[in-house]
């Protein structure tokens, strides 16, 4: 990313925001996707998010069953203690895998991405609510992602980066893969030109 | 052992071998006296130091060994004997260069020289040590590339920003004095309260490091005991402490204040700030104009009562590593200023951005709300445990603090602002110490929304607009909380569009 453009790029300050990259922009015309229209994820990736949470809670109520056995057998632990601590874990962990399946359904209603021909913008959150936008002209480069669980749900996640730096890795989940890709080849024919 | 030395490459001052030498020796003293004391008697770890000293000296070695050149573009900076590196620092992405001198490299006529580029994680070109000459060359090649390509491309749209940036003559590289602290200024910077808190958390934590307390407990149990009236000779020993604590340690920051700030300048040279200070170690900072990401002007209360603020800006270079005052190059821009001339120093920032003078909003009308909750969810657990704890005298302190919260959270509501300017955007906070954070619509990276229970009960959002910068740093991003949604929407949105259509340079 740091190449050819060094003059350019030494230029002028930018004292005032340079209109020279919109303008170049809104000649080519914007790609299909980028209508601005509010997008939810795909299905996929409620079964995706689904399966992370009971896996990970799975693991870890079975770690903590076989740590608390463990102990009961050693004598480390009395019957009435092994007893109360096994409802315990039992209450806690059955809770979160219940959680586990239908929180993302919830969350699901509340996710959610837009584009635009200048900007990227996604949502997400139950509780905490987050809405995101960047701008594409600060777009650094992306990346699209996609773990097993999620190639088996048929969704990818779109990595963004800029060069900020609470916001600096943008991520949009739940995409169909077709379209991560496209948007990434977009972002790149965009940035490519006017980043650093 | 040293590689070939390329006509146009640059290396290391000879006597960088003192200080690398002296460095290692700094860092291998305290394991050494500890093997040393420790070891008595078996030998083995004795040795075992010995097997430090081939990879002491191949170190200092592989520091002979570093070499630069300025290219047209980049400065390419070579090092390694066995496991050759070769860096490419492209000068447009180079924050800030500064040095670094402490007395020896002073006596010597030589200096630290530190590069810093974008982003945290990448790291920086450091130079130990250099002849003075070497860094003027560093920071001539470092800033020239922008100078020179600068006619060319400012022709069509920072062609209006020109005219105002500053009056005819100041744009040549004279450097040209913007602010110099008197003694006065260096005193009441030395005793700010804030500064002697932090000076005194610094001395407790090592006087209970060393035992301290420990000893003065057995002490004054025992003086106590021989002097006949044990209660009265406590009392009057801890007053008698407590002063000479607190004398010291106003004495001490005085001190730490006159080293630091000492010769304190900034100036401006073309394009190119330039910050000095100290008196033993000599600092010099310099960050070019265009790479600053935020602006904070800061009022704290104490500096308001004499008619100062300071003033702070934020760059993207830096390590979070590193210690505070380092952090993102410019907390030192200007330490102590007076008010009227804070306006003057912000146009050199940048012309326009007076933030005294911008038009400021409000928050919603239910935002007061919001700071009262928010002060008395943390200050009403303390008053009931000073209740629970102390009684009577508790009950009296739960009141004042009760007091002080509903004060602070009102007087933070009102002083609580934004504003939208078409250079970017600014925020106001605090209560009896006010500072307003500024950034602009070409540093904008991104903008979030966030809302939390209580904000979505409200139909507040907050407001955060992320900047280029150190990984992890102190408040210079500029946020504004209780927002009415709807507005918040709009700004951010107004906010994107604007970053959307400037280009970004680091």
């Amino acid at each position: 990313m740091t190449d050819s453009s060094a003059p350019d790029d030494a230029a002028a300050l930018p004292l005032d925001p340079a209109p020279s990259g919109a303008a170049e922009r809104a000649t080519a015309t914007p790609p299909h996707f980028a209508d601005g229209t509010a997008r939810s994820l795909e299905r996929g990736w409620i079964a995706a998010s689904r399966f992370g949470g009971l896996v990970f809670f799975g693991i870890l109520g079975a770690l903590g069953s076989a740590f608390l056995l463990v102990a009961f057998a050693l004598g480390k632990l009395g019957l009435p203690a092994f007893l109360g601590a096994g409802l315990v874990l039992a209450g806690v962990v059955g809770v979160a895998l219940l959680l586990s399946v239908f929180w993302p359904k919830w969350e699901y209603g509340r996710a959610g991405y837009r584009i635009l021909p200048d900007r990227i913008e996604s949502w997400n959150g139950l509780v905490f609510r987050r809405a995101v936008s960047v701008p594409i002209s600060r777009v650094q480069y992306t990346d699209v992602k996609q773990g097993p669980i999620q190639r088996h749900h048929g969704i990818a996640t779109l990595a963004v980066h800029t060069a900020g730096t609470m916001s600096s890795d943008i991520e949009f989940p739940g995409l169909p893969p077709a379209l991560a890709n496209e948007i990434r080849d977009w972002l790149v024919s965009q940035t490519g030109s006017d980043a650093v | 052992m040293r590689s070939e030395l390329a006509p146009n490459e640059r290396c290391l001052h000879p006597v960088s071998l003192v200080f690398r030498v002296i460095a290692h020796a700094r860092s291998l003293l305290l394991p050494a006296v500890a093997v040393l004391y420790l070891g008595r008697g078996e030998g083995w770890q004795a040795w075992a130091a010995l097997f430090f000293v081939p990879i002491l000296a191949f170190d200092v070695f592989r520091y002979r060994t570093l070499r630069w050149r300025y290219d047209a573009d980049e400065l390419v900076v070579r090092q390694g004997w066995i496991w050759k590196s070769e860096r490419h620092v492209p000068y447009a992405r180079i924050q800030n260069v500064d040095l670094k001198q402490n007395v020896l490299h002073r006596a010597l006529k030589v200096a630290e020289v530190r590069i810093e580029t974008a982003g945290g994680a990448e790291p920086e070109v450091s130079l130990s040590v250099v002849s003075l000459a070497a860094y003027e060359e560093v920071r001539e090649r470092a800033f020239a590339g922008r100078a020179q390509a600068r006619p060319a491309a400012a022709l069509p749209s920072a062609g209006a920003a020109e005219d105002v940036r500053s009056e005819p003559g100041t744009s040549s590289s004279a450097p040209e004095t913007i602010l110099e602290l008197s003694p006065l200024d260096i005193v009441l910077l030395g005793v700010h309260p804030g500064r002697g808190l932090a000076l005194l958390a610094i001395a407790w934590g090592t006087a209970r490091e060393f035992g301290f307390f420990e000893d003065w407990e057995k002490h004054a149990e025992s003086a106590a005991q021989d002097s006949g009236n044990p209660e009265a000779f406590l009392k009057a020993a801890t007053v008698l402490i407590v002063v000479a604590g607190v004398a010291g340690l106003m004495l001490l920051s005085l001190a730490a204040s006159f080293v630091e700030y000492w010769n304190f300048r900034l100036e401006a040279e073309g394009e190119v700030f330039r910050v000095r200070r100290g008196l033993l170690t000599r600092q010099v900072q310099t960050i070019p104009r265009g790479r600053i990401q935020a602006v904070t002007v800061e009022h704290p209360w104490f500096l308001g009562l004499v008619g100062r603020a300071r003033v702070h800006v934020r760059t993207a270079g830096g390590n979070p590593a590193r210690e505070e005052g380092q952090r993102g190059g410019g907390r030192h821009f200007a330490p102590i200023v007076r008010r009227e001339r804070v306006a003057e120093i912000l146009a050199r920032i940048r012309p326009g951005i007076d933030v005294a003078d911008a038009d400021w909003r409000p928050l919603g009308r239910t935002a007061p709300r919001r700071f009262l909750v928010g002060g008395l969810v943390q200050v009403l657990p303390l008053a009931a445990l000073a209740i629970v704890f102390l009684a009577w005298y508790g009950a009296a302190i739960a009141i004042g603090l009760v007091a002080f919260t509903v004060l602070a959270a009102r007087r933070r509501a009102r002083r609580a602002a934004w504003a939208r300017a078409p250079w970017g955007l600014a925020a106001r906070e605090g209560a009896f110490s006010t500072a307003e954070h500024a950034t602009f619509v070409d540093k904008i990276q991104a903008v979030d929304l966030f809302e939390n229970p209580l904000d979505r009960r409200h139909g507040h959002v907050t407001v955060r607009v992320d900047t280029a910068g150190p990984l992890s740093r102190g408040g210079s991003d500029v946020s504004i909380h209780y927002l009415p949604r709807e507005i918040a929407e709009d700004l951010r949105a107004d906010l994107v569009g604007a970053a959307a259509a400037s280009r970004f340079r680091w």
